[in-house]
Parts: C-alpha cells; sequence; structure tokens
C-alpha cells in the first residue's frame, strides 16, 4: 500500500489521467450518439413539422390567390373542423390586425418563422411552430403546428443522456480511481524495492508474477538487471580480495629479493629483483587487459575474422615449443571458418588455450587444435581438471593445487573467458578421458 | 662477442631523437639510456613545445607519450603529420588498450610501446626505425656474410648450399636479415613475424631462434645469429 505517498498520489498517476482522458473521450462519444438520436426522432419531428406548416400555407395562400380573404377563412374553418388531434393553428388576421378566421391571437404577424407559447383552453401550455406571411392587399396569415410530442420527445431524450451521461462519468471516475490506485500501489512497492536496494540491501527484488503484466514483465527485467548488478558487485568484490591476495606474494617476494641485494648487490641478485617486478607488472598488465576485455568496449572495432587463419598461425607459432616438450602439436582446421570480432584477442585466446594445453598435457603426449564450423576444440592427454574445478579456472587468480608450482599468474584462462564472452563464444571444458578439451561453439550469426 | 659487454646494443650511428614526456622521472631515465647508446636526445614536457620541437626538424626518431599536457600526443603526431613531417614516430603508453595501437597508428605513429617498457626495447626499436630503408628501394636479394636470401624466389642458400625454410622460418629470417645489424626484440618479433600482439608465457619466440640457428648456423664456420642478452637477436657477419 501507499503508506509512505499521500492520500490524492493516484490522481498525479498515469492511469488516473489517462482515465480521465478516456472519461472525455466517451462522453464525447455518448453526447455524438445523442446528437444524432436527436436528429432522427425530436428533430425529424420539428422537420415534419415545418414542412406540414409550408404545405398548409401553400395550400391557403392559393385559396387566398382564387377567392380572396373569405376563401382562405373558409378554407381555415374547414381545416381546423377537420382536425381532430388539435395540432393546427391559424390565424388570418385584417390589414388592422383584427383576426378575421383561425385559432391564434396575439401574435407577430411579421413574415418568417418562430416558435411560440399557446395558452390552451385547458390552462396548460403547448409550443408551437409558426409562420408567418403578410398577404398582398394588407392582413397577414400565420400557419402553426403543435411540437408538444416532439418536445417531450427531446425532453425524454435528455433526460436519458443525461443519466447515461452521469453514468459513464461515475463508473469512469470509479474504473481511475481503482486503477490509479492499484497502479499508484505498485509503482510505490517498486519503488520502495529500488529504494531497498540504492541503500546497500542488494538481495531485495522487486515483486513480479511469472507472466504477469507489463508491470510485472517491467519488475522481471528490473530483477535481471538487479541480479546482473549484483554478480557484477560479487565478481568486484572477489577480483579485489584476489588482486590483494594474490599480488602480496609476488610483492614479498620481491621485498626478500631487494633485501638479498641490499646485502649483497650482486648482478644475479639485482636481477632477481627485476625479474620479481617484471612479474607483477605482467599481472597488472593482464589484470588490465581482462578488464578493458570485460567491459566490451573492443566491439565498437570488430571486423571480420579468418578464424582459421589464426589457428594455423597460432599453431605454427606453438608446435617448436611442443615439440621441445616431446609433444606433438595435431591439428585439424578447417579453411574458411570465420566469424565477427578482435582478431589480436582471438589470437590471444586461442595461443592462450594452446599454451595451457601445452603446459598442462603430459610430456611426450599429444595437443590437438581443430576448428570447424561446429567451432574450436584445444585438447590436451594431461591430467585434466577434476568436475569440480572446471568452472573455477576460469577466475582470476584460481590456480589448481596441482599447478601452484609451475609459472604463470592464474590469469591466462581468466582472459580466454573474457574474450569468448565478448564475442558471444560459448566456452565448456571436458574430460578427455584422459587430459581436457576446452570446446569453443561460435555464435551463430557469425 | 667480444663487443657485447661494452656496447651492448650499440650498432653504430648516433641518431637525433626528440623525446615527448612529461613525466620528469621516465623523461630523465629515458634521456639518460638514450645519451647513454650515443645518442642525442632533444626533450619536450608537453604537447606544444614538442609540436614546436617537431615542426624545428632535424630529428631522425620521435619517441611521443600519448597522454602530455596542453596538447596529447595523438593530436601531437597528428599536427606534425599535417605540417608535412614524416619523421618516425613511436608511440608510448600507459594503457594496455588493445584498439589504442591502431588508434596510434592511425594518427601517424610508426611503432607503438606500452608502459612499462624494458629500455633495451624501446632502443631496439628506435634503431630500426631510424635505419628503415626508404621504401621505394626494392630489393631482392638479402645477403649476410655468405649467408643469401632471394626474396623472389623463396630461396636460401649459406656458402652456396641450399637452407630449407619453412615459411614461417623464412619470414622469421628475413625480418632478422632485413635489419642486418641491429638488435630485434622478442616482441618486434612477436608483432613483426607471427602477428602476435601480447607477450606469450611460453619461450615461444627462443624456441623458434634456436631452430632456425640450427639450420642457418650449424654446421658453418661463422655463426651469424647471435643472441644478445636481455635486448633480443642481431644478425650479422662479424662476431
Amino acid at each position: 500500500m501507499a503508506d509512505t505517498a499521500p492520500r490524492w498520489a493516484f490522481a498525479r498517476t498515469t492511469a488516473f489521467r489517462v482515465t480521465l482522458l478516456h472519461l472525455a473521450l466517451t462522453l464525447a462519444g455518448t453526447a455524438l450518439v445523442g446528437g444524432v438520436a436527436w436528429w432522427v426522432t425530436a428533430g425529424f419531428a420539428v422537420r415534419q413539422a415545418g414542412q406540414e406548416v409550408e404545405r398548409g400555407m401553400g395550400v391557403l395562400l392559393q385559396a387566398g390567390a382564387l377567392s380572396g380573404a373569405r376563401g382562405i377563412a373558409l378554407s381555415i374553418e374547414a381545416r381546423l373542423a377537420a382536425d381532430r388531434t388539435g395540432q393546427e393553428y391559424y390565424l388570418l388576421a385584417a390589414p388592422d390586425g383584427q383576426r378575421l378566421a383561425g385559432n391564434l391571437s396575439g401574435v407577430s404577424s411579421e413574415r418568417g418563422w418562430r416558435e411560440g407559447s399557446i395558452r390552451l383552453p385547458d390552462g396548460t401550455d403547448a409550443p408551437v411552430l409558426m409562420y408567418a406571411q403578410p398577404l398582398p392587399g394588407g392582413g397577414a396569415l400565420v400557419v402553426g403546428r403543435d411540437l408538444t410530442a416532439a418536445r417531450a420527445l427531446e425532453q425524454r431524450l435528455l433526460t436519458g443522456a443525461g443519466w447515461v451521461g452521469g453514468a459513464v462519468l461515475l463508473l469512469g471516475l470509479a474504473g481511475g480511481l481503482l486503477i490509479g490506485r492499484s497502479v499508484a500501489r505498485r509503482a510505490a512497492a517498486m519503488d520502495a524495492a529500488l529504494a531497498a536496494v540504492q541503500g546497500g540491501d542488494l538481495d531485495r527484488r522487486l515483486p513480479a508474477r511469472p507472466g504477469g503484466d507489463e508491470f510485472d514483465r517491467l519488475a522481471t527485467r528490473i530483477n535481471a538487471t538487479l541480479d546482473r548488478l549484483q554478480a557484477l558487485m560479487a565478481a568486484l568484490r572477489e577480483v579485489t580480495d584476489d588482486i590483494a591476495h594474490d599480488l602480496r606474494t609476488p610483492l614479498t617476494r620481491l621485498r626478500q629479493r631487494l633485501d638479498d641485494a641490499a646485502r649483497a648487490p650482486t648482478a644475479a641478485a639485482i636481477g632477481a629483483a627485476q625479474a620479481e617486478a617484471d612479474r607483477l607488472l605482467e599481472i597488472f598488465a593482464a589484470l588490465l587487459r581482462i578488464a578493458q576485455v570485460e567491459s566490451g568496449t573492443q566491439r565498437a572495432g570488430f571486423t571480420a575474422v579468418d578464424l582459421s587463419a589464426i589457428a594455423e598461425s597460432v599453431a605454427e607459432v606453438y608446435a617448436p615449443a611442443a615439440e621441445e616438450r616431446g609433444q606433438t602439436l595435431a591439428t585439424a582446421i578447417e579453411p574458411g571458418i570465420t566469424t565477427t570480432g578482435d582478431p589480436a584477442l582471438l589470437t590471444q585466446m586461442l595461443a592462450n588455450l594452446v599454451e595451457n594445453a601445452i603446459r598442462h598435457g603430459r610430456p611426450g603426449g599429444r595437443v590437438s587444435l581443430a576448428v570447424g564450423a561446429d567451432g574450436i576444440v584445444v585438447a590436451d592427454d594431461g591430467p585434466g581438471i577434476p568436475e569440480a574445478e572446471r568452472e573455477k579456472v576460469f577466475r582470476r587468480f584460481h590456480r589448481l593445487d596441482a599447478s601452484r608450482s609451475t609459472p604463470g599468474s592464474g590469469l591466462g584462462l581468466a582472459l580466454v573467458r573474457a574474450v569468448a564472452d565478448l564475442h558471444g563464444i560459448g566456452i565448456v571444458l571436458e574430460d578427455a578421458a584422459p587430459g581436457l578439451r576446452a570446446r569453443l561453439a561460435l555464435p551463430r550469426t557469425a | 662477442m667480444p663487443d657485447a659487454p661494452t656496447r651492448p646494443l650499440g650498432d653504430g650511428g648516433t641518431v637525433r631523437i626528440l623525446l615527448v614526456e612529461d613525466d620528469a622521472e621516465t623523461a630523465a631515465y629515458v634521456a639518460r639510456g638514450l645519451e647513454e647508446a650515443g645518442h642525442i636526445v632533444d626533450r619536450a614536457a608537453d604537447g606544444q613545445d614538442g609540436l614546436f620541437l617537431a615542426t624545428g626538424g632535424g630529428h631522425e626518431v620521435m619517441v611521443v607519450d600519448r597522454m602530455l599536457p596542453k596538447l596529447d600526443g595523438l593530436s601531437m603526431v597528428r599536427a606534425v603529420r599535417a605540417a608535412g613531417i614524416a619523421t618516425p614516430v613511436i608511440f608510448l603508453t600507459a594503457r594496455t588498450g588493445v584498439g589504442d595501437r591502431v588508434e596510434g597508428l592511425e594518427a601517424g605513429g610508426d611503432d607503438y610501446l606500452a608502459k612499462p617498457f624494458a629500455f633495451a626495447e624501446l632502443l631496439a626499436r628506435i634503431n630500426a626505425l631510424a635505419r628503415r630503408p626508404p621504401l621505394q628501394q626494392e630489393v631482392t636479394v638479402l645477403r649476410v656474410a655468405d649467408l643469401e636470401m632471394d626474396l623472389i624466389r623463396r630461396s636460401v642458400t649459406r656458402a652456396g648450399r641450399r637452407i630449407d625454410l619453412q615459411p614461417r622460418e623464412f619470414r622469421l629470417l628475413e625480418y632478422l636479415m632485413r635489419r642486418e645489424g641491429q638488435v630485434v626484440t622478442r616482441t618486434m618479433l612477436l608483432e613483426g613475424v607471427w602477428d602476435f600482439h601480447f607477450d606469450p608465457k611460453t619461450s615461444v619466440v627462443e624456441t623458434h631462434i634456436s631452430r632456425l640457428r640450427g639450420k642457418v648456423d650449424k654446421g658453418f664456420g661463422q655463426e651469424l645469429l647471435h643472441t644478445v642478452r636481455g635486448a633480443g637477436y642481431v644478425i650479422r657477419a662479424d662476431g
């Protein structure tokens, strides 16, 4: 609940504003429908009355043309006698304004349409539509039609429209209120969760129902982003710890070598200290490179890369190194395998993998490098890596206990993983029985 | 190699060098080393002074730090190139960025060296750039003593005897022979021969050199392919 939000906070919500707009449009639509209804009913009745007035006027004027005022009076008498419903009104006025015939009195005889109210014998007033026409010899003729029925219909339409409009307004407002409050409540819940995350509670997640509405989808997306953020924070902490721990060792060694050199400044002692400093610089360079690759900024410079050519080149470079260890470097490289990426990084990734296989492979054994449409496979027949350790070797500074004594910074595979991730290459380590097999799956779009 | 300790990298000849570096300590260290190697060094501590000195001309190589006050190294070199000065440029950088190298080369740099670097590496690269032959001078045969490389027939002979080389061994030997008498570092070989822009942990260069040596020097009286300790390799006729 919006416990922190003011009571009328929903009025400022988007949902409420959308509801108001929707309401206005619905009312306009209702008004349009009402207008059309009036046009075809009450409006029609009024128009019909008008036509009847015109027709009556025409007939009477004709009678007047044939037999003068007398003819008109006779016609009026005849028509009034025939009008059983009492809807027709006439007035034939003499030039001095005196009524010569008809049932109207006290109306203007100026030419034109007008609508008036006639006091009926029973004391009620009836609306009447009239047309007045001055006559050639002076005097005037007025013809009218009762509009009671049309006006009543109009009244009923208006009443109905009022009810409908009121109901629409009420329902819309109530709906808007409800939706607005619900949206405000959910937004407040999301806001509260995000505020908690911002405050440092990285485990906090937004409420999200699976397969829910757009709010749930948004919340799911934000939760995924928070997961990523949490993972990055964890990785950062891990890296910081690793660096603190793993740099202390070479720094301590450097310190010892310098102590040695201070006691006996021989070229060998100074050289040893220099070598230790170089190693530290190398570690820093490798760490920075991994961090840079992980930041993903290289993607801008991606080009089409011939993986087959890179693999051939790497194999050529490392074949003598393998031979020195009595190993054979067997290649099965399909020509023309390409991907999109950074050639320098991909070269280093392959080189690191091959180097790793040579270094950890069995002396006198076999190292293989295969490149095909399915991807890249690098395998050795050394001791391999226990299954539980296979994911961990990609972490910075992670070194298997067995290989602690051999040279290497524990950053080679971390860089491999970073480069693979950057290029969308999936990498898995498998048991080659015996040995280790690294399998790299190229992205499909390549 | 009797002269190795006294002139470890001296391949003769004084080179006039413009060093543009804002870090006083690095600048002093580099300048001292270069002067010890017999070169003449002009120093500038920012890009503007660097540009001013560079346009004065007379330098054979420029060493330019990328991060400089007033005018950064890239812009400085672009300006130098725009002024029609073709003096070779080596960029120095504290950045290990992969794209930085390309950026530097595109701005008109000829070589690129990431900090921290071994002084021997910088010296070798300066020597390589200062002695770079004009491009139009197309050679077809390279000769070092009795070792002969025919670039058209892709064949190598020593004392008239044919030596069979793998394509990459041929490129390695060609790279060395084109720089006869100059020290070539591991990194230069990795970049120039194998297009590797990183430092492999395994001693791949050493292995390749020792194999090449086995083919080119073994069984012949005079050794041509020498190792310069702490620096790299050099091919030359005299010991």
